[in-house]
């Protein structure tokens, strides 16, 4: 028995296609497909809501506007989609007709994985289709950051798809599994990261927001709200710290220490990243987690 | 492996913790036999058959199929083997049609011969009307039907069955086992597995058992031979007034009968296996003119599956 053969990739490429079929016609997949729809008209309305409208912006703030939610958007997706593709099998007991046939867990691991990672890629490819034509329309042209961002979010969506499947391999409901999923994606990993505080370019959530800081206006402009608070901070320090009452020193003195931390690191400035670098943290990210499930996975029993 | 076996297990073990499911069983199966594996609950049936499709892995030990140890190589020695494991459940989004398909796409068959194979399985199942609807809309009974028709793809000669009549209603029981029983007849290199609790159901469909009890196996025998292997006949014979001490010792005293004892209304009478015996006891009673107006074996199978259990516990 060799580990890898060629009628193995025919069999992944089944599973995949089935479990495409399945992605395409089960509800997640139109509701994924509803919330991305629904992000698009909200960021695309609001501004002529508020009075403003779109036409004569620069095409980074267009950018800017359309990319900002696009990674908490991907892990809600991810969440939906991938989060259920193992357990299910259990759960549902389909795994009592495709386990018992001549494939291997492996293959079926890998279609599984393809499919998922298709069917999200196929969400977001919509939603960045839709940007592009606003940035046709009101910018007239197509920034190369877009093509970047859309390279990293499918980074991210293939390595928080592996934090997916981990949660997947090892619960035995797909409800649990997808409501840790969520919280594990947008919650722990983040707060993670803001308790470790610095430059976590390491973790997957800091990885995962060179979806929008490759866009260098927004990194430009974000860290610009940021040192005015700053500056806007210090001055009332400086201010208080002028009255000479010792009570309203003690308070400037807590101030200075949040604005010294950037308000305990929610409030860092963002480092224009290194592309390479975090592309290889996804990835870095993504393989080992789908390692971690594929062990569980081929080991896991009915 | 011998030819003759197509299914084969040696010296099998699967442990949980503490707890042995399966304790050194050793099994060869015949081939084209439809064999019943009967046992109580935990007597380590289903695990077994959970390990010769792949779906748990033995602690240790080896099982065959078609000469290909299924612990080494599930892929090559699961090729020729259809399962159908309790009442598995199907991609609710998919057809009986697309379904069939998807599994014969997965074992490698051609687009023509999938299409032919899943007419005639169909067919065979009685499906053929509910080929294009979704399978989420279906019964128990139309999916086990399904789940039947789905491990005969490809034609096999090993059928793995674990209590496919599971939790159906006796309509769907009786369908399932009609299916069976035209598959067992149609079929010249067919050899069937089928573990199961009604032992109606496996007198019915099977020719050979195999028991099993604390994960070891107990007998393995044509159906004829476990029936008749410990030599007792029971019958009850019903009378039309309570039976009296005088009429049990009348009986009793016959020089065939082994014994006879009052059963609430009735009396139970325990004779050799032989039909000359029954004859004889046949003819006595209604010389007896004790008011006695029917006579009825129990059910033998239940009684010898009893009286092995209970000696292996």
């Amino acid at each position: 028995m060799s580990f890898i053969e060629l009628d193995d990739f025919r069999q992944a490429a089944m599973v995949a296609k089935n479990e495409l079929i399945k992605g395409m016609r089960g509800k997640k997949f139109l509701v994924s497909l509803a919330v991305i729809l629904l992000v698009f008209v909200l960021i695309t309305v609001i501004p002529y809501a508020t009075g403003g409208t779109w036409s004569g912006k620069a095409a980074s703030d267009i950018l800017s506007s359309y990319l900002s939610y696009i990674s908490m958007i991907s892990l809600l997706i991810v969440a939906l989609l991938s989060s259920v593709a193992i357990v299910s099998e259990f759960e549902e007991r389909t795994a009592l007709i495709l386990f018992t046939r001549p494939i291997k867990r492996t293959t079926i691991f890998l279609g599984k994985l393809m499919a998922c990672f298709a069917i999200t890629a196929l969400i977001m490819l919509v939603y960045y289709l839709l940007v592009t034509a606003m940035l046709a329309i009101f910018a007239g042209t197509i920034p190369w950051e877009l093509i970047i961002s859309l390279c990293f979010c499918l980074l991210y969506v293939f390595a928080a798809s592996g934090i997916a499947f981990i949660i997947s391999a090892f619960l035995k409901k797909s409800s649990v599994a997808t409501i840790i999923t969520l919280l594990g994606l947008l919650m722990v990993i983040p707060i993670v990261s803001t308790m470790i505080g610095g430059d976590t370019w390491y973790m997957l959530d800091t990885a995962g927001n060179t979806i929008i800081t490759c866009v260098p206006e927004y990194v430009d402009s974000y860290n610009a709200i940021i040192y005015e608070w700053v500056e806007y901070m210090q001055k009332a320090i400086d201010y208080m710290n002028l009255s000479g009452d010792a009570e309203i020193m003690q308070v400037a003195a807590i101030m200075q220490g949040m604005v010294d931390s950037y308000m305990f690191g929610m409030m860092e400035p963002i480092a224009t990243p290194d592309l390479l670098r975090e592309a290889g943290i996804l990835i870095a990210w993504g393989v080992s987690a789908y390692f971690i499930a594929w062990l569980k996975f081929i080991r896991r029993e009915f | 492996m011998s030819t003759d076996s197509p299914i084969e297990i040696v010296d099998l073990r699967k442990e949980y913790g503490s707890f042995t499911a399966v304790n050194g069983l050793n099994l060869s199966i015949k081939k084209n036999s439809f064999t019943g594996l009967l046992g109580p609950n935990g007597a380590g049936k289903s695990t077994t058959l959970k390990i010769l499709t792949h779906l748990i892995k033995a602690t240790s030990g080896e099982a065959y199929l078609n000469g290909v140890d299924v612990t080494k190589d599930p892929k090559a020695a699961l090729t020729n083997v259809g399962t159908v494991i309790e009442t598995p459940e199907f991609y609710p989004y998919l057809t009986p049609r697309e379904t069939m398909r998807y599994v014969g796409e997965l074992i490698g068959m051609n687009k023509e011969s999938i299409k032919t194979e899943t007419e005639e399985i169909l067919e065979k199942v009685k499906m053929t009307d509910w080929g294009d609807k979704r399978l989420g809309t279906f019964s128990k009974g139309m999916r086990q039907r399904i789940a039947l028709g789905q491990a005969l793809m490809n034609d096999p000669n090993i059928i793995i069955l674990d209590e496919p009549t599971s939790g159906l209603d006796p309509r769907g029981m009786a369908e399932i086992r009609e299916v069976l029983k035209n598959l067992r007849n149609d079929s010249n290199d067919l050899t069937i597995v089928m573990s199961s609790h009604i032992l109606t159901e496996v007198q019915d469909l099977c020719d050979r058992i195999a028991m099993i009890n604390h994960g070891t196996l107990l007998m393995d025998d044509d159906i004829s031979a476990f029936v008749t292997s410990h030599g007792v006949r029971s019958v009850i014979a019903k009378t039309a007034e309570i039976p009296t001490a005088e009429l049990i010792d009348r009986i009793g005293q016959l020089d065939y009968v082994r014994s006879a004892e009052r059963l609430g209304n009735d009396v139970q009478i325990f004779i050799g296996d032989s039909n000359e015996e029954r004859n004889r006891l046949f003819n006595d009673l209604a010389q007896m003119n004790a008011g006695i107006y029917s006579l009825a074996e129990t059910d033998k199978l239940e009684e010898t599956y009893l009286d092995i259990i209970k000696e292996s516990a």
